[in-house]
């Protein structure tokens, strides 16, 4: 016969010894929607909450509070990380981060270690406009992850052949086209996205973008990845004035 | 004799402050008086944001939060007595803690403030603070028990505690290993604490 005081103990040593056999909580899980391995697939679908978010008058202040559980991966001030797990978003067109972040949702852009901090338990379509202009409006630090600039040329020919066009001259990207700001985006990370571009891994990819850099080897990838990490990312005034 | 004179006193403060003697009848024996629990399973209430405590007593009542102890407890309270509880413990200031397996701390001291990228575990300073602090939406966690940390953290990682926001705790705890959940456990515990704005 036990005393209540020696089951307590015994209770609270099994909680003890059992919690690393006991099953691990399930966590939200992404939802998979039809992408660029599909027939028919049409980029950038405006629909849904992408629609809704696109549409709504976003604000800073409410979007730096909503900002809070990003911050964990993406940094306080949205530099991301230097070796390219995470993205530096600050500076981002609020038309790209709706973009991504409502793809990401709907599970046309694969991310499962996103998605339980992304979901609409989690921040509102109010707040995917509120984060996106907060985002928008921050200074990018100035440093970011760079490669290992051996083979800037070949960056520099590839970029300027293939990526300009969409991408800008100074990598500053395009709002209006939701084509991102790729200037002084950690290179690690533009490796990453563009091979799984060329792969056909990144399943909200322009499929004009597939074609293009289909052909890339690595090196090639590699090369104008680290040119794009090393571009202003705007017009700056140096750039301004040549030609 | 002034000892006497001093505990009739404060009885008498108690009798014209209902807040205070119900503090003395309610929470006192596990949480302290001034919300500052010391037996380590305990936690302590001190400085903890309003919303939080109104929303973990809320909890208690309506099942969302389970706990045997609480339950009864938080039921037999008016409306306007939790409220009076949540604002009482919110404006208490909170005394730094102490951890007992000081060898763990550097590893605590890692995950809260980096996470883990491969396994996609946030760090804890993104919500909680770089000081521990907390905000409206994530409770204040520098200078807490670790024993009471310990045990939440593994109720989350174990799906025995949901109340969480959007299961943000949950997932996270999961994503962490035993080894991890201690020693965040033990570093919080020991953090500085930031004092509130009077």
């Amino acid at each position: 016969m036990s005393t209540p005081l020696q089951r307590m103990l015994g209770a609270a040593l099994a909680g003890t010894l059992g919690a690393g056999s006991l099953l691990a909580a399930e966590e939200p899980r992404q939802p998979w929607s039809p992408g660029i391995e599909t027939s028919g697939y049409e980029w950038n679908q405006m629909r849904g909450e992408k629609l809704i978010a696109l549409s709504q008058q976003g604000d800073p202040l409410r979007g730096e509070i909503a900002y809070e559980v990003c911050k964990g991966c993406h940094e306080a001030d949205a530099r991301g990380e230097i070796d390219g797990s995470y993205p530096r978003l600050a500076g981002q067109h609020a038309t790209v981060l709706i973009k991504q972040l409502t793809d990401v949702r709907a599970g046309v852009r694969d991310n499962q270690k996103m998605y339980p901090y992304a979901n609409e338990h989690v921040i509102t379509p109010q707040e995917i406009a509120d984060i996106a202009i907060y985002l928008q409006g921050l200074q990018a630090p100035a440093e970011n992850g760079l490669g290992s600039g051996e083979r800037l040329q070949r960056g520099d020919d590839l970029y300027g052949d293939h990526c300009k066009e969409c991408h800008g001259r100074h990598g500053e990207g395009d709002a209006d086209g939701f084509y991102p700001r790729v200037g002084r985006q950690h290179y690690a990370y533009l490796l990453r996205e563009a091979r799984m571009i060329r792969d056909g891994e990144r399943r909200n990819a322009h499929p004009e973008m597939v074609d293009v850099i289909d052909s890339y080897s690595e090196d090639d990838l590699a090369a104008v990845a680290d040119y794009m990490s090393r571009l202003p990312g705007a017009r700056t005034e140096a750039s301004a004035k040549s030609p | 004799m002034a000892c006497m004179m001093l505990a009739a006193s404060l009885a008498a403060a108690d009798e014209q402050d209902p807040t205070r003697a119900l503090v003395q009848t309610e929470c006192a024996h596990c949480h302290g008086s001034e919300g500052n629990a010391t037996p380590p399973s305990f936690p302590k209430l001190a400085g903890l944001q309003h919303e939080y405590l109104l929303k973990q007593l809320n909890d208690y009542r309506y099942g969302r939060r389970e706990s045997a102890t609480m339950q009864p407890i938080v039921e037999s309270l008016s409306g306007s007595q939790v409220q009076d509880l949540a604002d009482y413990f919110s404006r208490q200031r909170r005394t730094i803690g102490t951890p007992y397996l000081k060898g763990m701390v550097p590893l605590g001291r890692r995950v809260y403030h980096q996470g883990d990228r491969e396994r996609g575990v946030p760090a804890c300073a993104g919500c909680h603070r770089p000081d521990g602090g907390g905000t409206d939406r994530s409770p204040l966690i520098a200078g807490q028990n670790s024993a009471y940390v310990l045990v939440q953290l593994r109720a989350f990682h174990n799906d025995q505690r949901s109340n969480d926001r959007g299961q943000l705790m949950r997932t996270t705890a999961a994503r962490m290993t035993e080894q991890e959940m201690v020693a965040v456990s033990e570093y919080v515990a020991g953090m500085d604490v930031i004092p509130a704005a009077p």
